[in-house]
């Protein structure tokens, strides 16, 4: 059998390495570029102005997507505000004051993978149960905003301690070593340090957020009228895609249309974030 | 190995340290320290004299890193050290309650094995010390920094591009300014865990230069593998030996660096001085 790099028929292995790497980069980019094109070629002629600014009509046939970028805004929005600090306080818990060993951080180890593995359907039962029926919030923005957050935490905080866990630990006995206690080292050393890492997270909570339907159809509804307050129900833009194409016959361009928002929003989120964060390291770090 | 003469040693001498009159400013006594149930050091007692260099010498797993980490109470940092004994600083007892631990850090400055300059500019590195030190005046900073990065002879390598990431810089140069960062505080006593081990060998020089200048106006204690280091610029030296290899580090002898070096009285410093210079 020939060994690693040999030369066979001509080919080294190396080489036929190389190309299998290549086919399946090919195949995965290949099949990004695939879905883009899908979607901007049937729905980029939707996009309009008036497509942006006005509420649906008929049923989302006729008419923009105003109300539901809102409801969006406003889910994703409440949904974020309160993963954020709940998910980097428990990984900055998890990872900095908490020995790895522990009984109790192995049992909050366990219960995230476990959230992270639970189908979003699972979550939008429980959101129905104990948000919309328990604490009374019915079909609404914030029942819809704190079931996505339960939903996005196991992500965000799994992210975070990630992001802790690959600071060097010659940093902390650095910062100990000089006199600098436990909060100004996280504050001033670690969280810059992890930022990245927490930015990510933070991406793809908000990624998993917005692409979420299951999880919101018993919690914020679909109501697809503009919201007036965190109380109204409301339809997201995922929801609406699904809805449209689902639901309502002839539905199909305006989908497409949404779909094609939606995409521009993701790439417009990541890329304000990231702006955003550099900015703020630069500033901070220097 | 090739053991410098005395001449070059400039002020080493056994001599030199019983006449200049150095005060005791770091003594321990029955210092033992325990990971778990497994001691780690045992009955160590020794005292260092001010603005003196004391090297730590003995084969790994003696216990050298572990003895200098409870000088500045770094042992905390792991739940399952346990000190017992007592550490003197002047007239304070460093393992008792009542110390405040940042600020014994601040006086007991420490350098580790491999430069950890943190992930930001080399202002922002010294300037975060000092700052979270109660050092808020930009002047005072600004004259701090300058005057830490020339007695590291740094300066004139980094002045213009101080706002640069430090991590940019080469092993030896972020070496100095781990030292800076150190200095900056105005320790009194430096410890330095191996600080040469990780440099080629003209940054070691350079460190090394910059611990004997140190010598006037600092306490050093320096854990070193390198015996010639040990010998060119140690006072005194603390010999360290793991005995039948169970894990407990003891301190085998104590004395100057020429009695350890040249007469030392236990068998096993003899072999071991003697096995380094084969």
């Amino acid at each position: 059998m020939p060994k690693f790099g040999q030369r066979l028929s001509g080919i080294s292995i190396e080489h036929m390495v190389i190309l299998l790497m290549w086919c399946v980069f090919s195949l995965v980019a290949g099949l990004f570029f695939w879905i883009l094109w899908e979607i901007f070629s049937n729905g980029l002629s939707q996009v309009s102005w008036t497509f942006l600014t006005e509420s649906p009509r008929s049923g989302g046939r006729e008419g923009g997507i105003a109300s539901v970028l809102v409801a969006t805004a406003m889910i994703v929005g409440i949904c974020m505000l309160v993963a954020l600090p709940i998910g980097v306080g428990t990984a900055v818990w998890l990872v900095e004051f908490t020995p790895a060993n522990s009984s109790f951080s192995r049992i909050v180890r366990m219960s995230l993978d476990v959230l992270a593995a639970m189908p979003s359907i699972v979550f939008g039962l429980f959101g129905n149960a104990f948000f919309s029926i328990t604490l009374g919030l019915g079909f609404s923005i914030l029942s819809g905003g704190l079931t996505l957050t339960c939903m996005v935490l196991p992500f965000l905080i799994r992210t975070c301690v990630e992001a802790l866990y690959a600071v060097p630990s010659s940093y902390r006995l650095g910062a100990a070593a000089l006199g600098l206690s436990r909060t100004s080292t996280l504050w001033n050393l670690l969280l810059p340090t992890a930022m990245s890492g927490i930015v990510t997270g933070f991406l793809l909570g908000m990624g998993r957020a917005l692409a979420e339907t299951a999880a919101l159809l018993f919690t914020s509804g679909y109501v697809d009228r503009m919201p007036e307050s965190i109380f109204d129900s409301g339809r997201t833009i995922s929801i609406h895609i699904y809805d449209l194409s689902m639901n309502v016959p002839g539905g199909e361009p305006p989908a497409y249309g949404s779909a094609v928002v939606l995409i521009i929003l993701l790439l417009v989120i990541n890329f304000t974030i990231l702006g955003i964060t550099r900015y703020w390291q630069h500033r901070r770090l220097t | 190995m090739n053991m410098p003469s005395q001449n070059q040693q400039g002020t080493v001498s056994t001599d030199s340290v019983k006449t200049v009159n150095r005060n005791v400013i770091l003594r321990t006594n029955n210092l033992c320290l325990y990971y778990g149930t497994k001691k780690a050091i045992e009955d160590i007692s020794l005292e260092m004299a001010g603005r003196s260099i004391t090297a730590i010498i003995g084969p790994s797993g003696s216990g050298k890193s572990s003895f200098l980490s409870c000088l500045n109470r770094l042992t905390d940092l792991n739940e399952e050290c346990q000190v017992t004994g007592q550490v003197w600083l002047q007239d304070k007892e460093i393992l008792s309650k009542s110390m405040e631990v940042l600020e014994l850090r601040r006086r007991v400055g420490m350098l580790f094995q491999t430069p950890n300059p943190f992930p930001f500019s080399i202002w922002r590195n010294l300037e975060l010390p000092l700052r979270h030190h109660g050092v808020r005046d930009k002047d005072i900073i600004a004259n701090k920094i300058e005057k830490v990065l020339r007695d590291v002879w740094l300066w004139n390598e980094v002045n213009d591009r101080l706002d640069k990431s430090a991590q940019l810089l080469s092993g030896g140069q972020q070496q100095r300014l781990c030292l800076a960062r150190t200095l900056i505080l105005e320790p009194e006593v430096i410890l330095m865990d191996e600080p040469c081990s990780a440099l080629d060998p003209i940054s070691s020089d350079h460190v090394e230069e910059l611990i004997t200048h140190m010598r006037s106006t600092h306490t050093v204690v320096v854990v070193t593998h390198n015996l010639a280091q040990a010998y060119r610029i140690a006072d005194k030296v603390a010999f360290f030996w793991n005995q039948d290899h169970k894990g407990k580090g003891q301190l085998i002898e104590y004395g100057s660096v020429e009695q350890i070096f040249k007469h030392p009285h236990n068998e096993l410093t003899t072999a071991y001085i003697a096995t380094c210079r084969c």
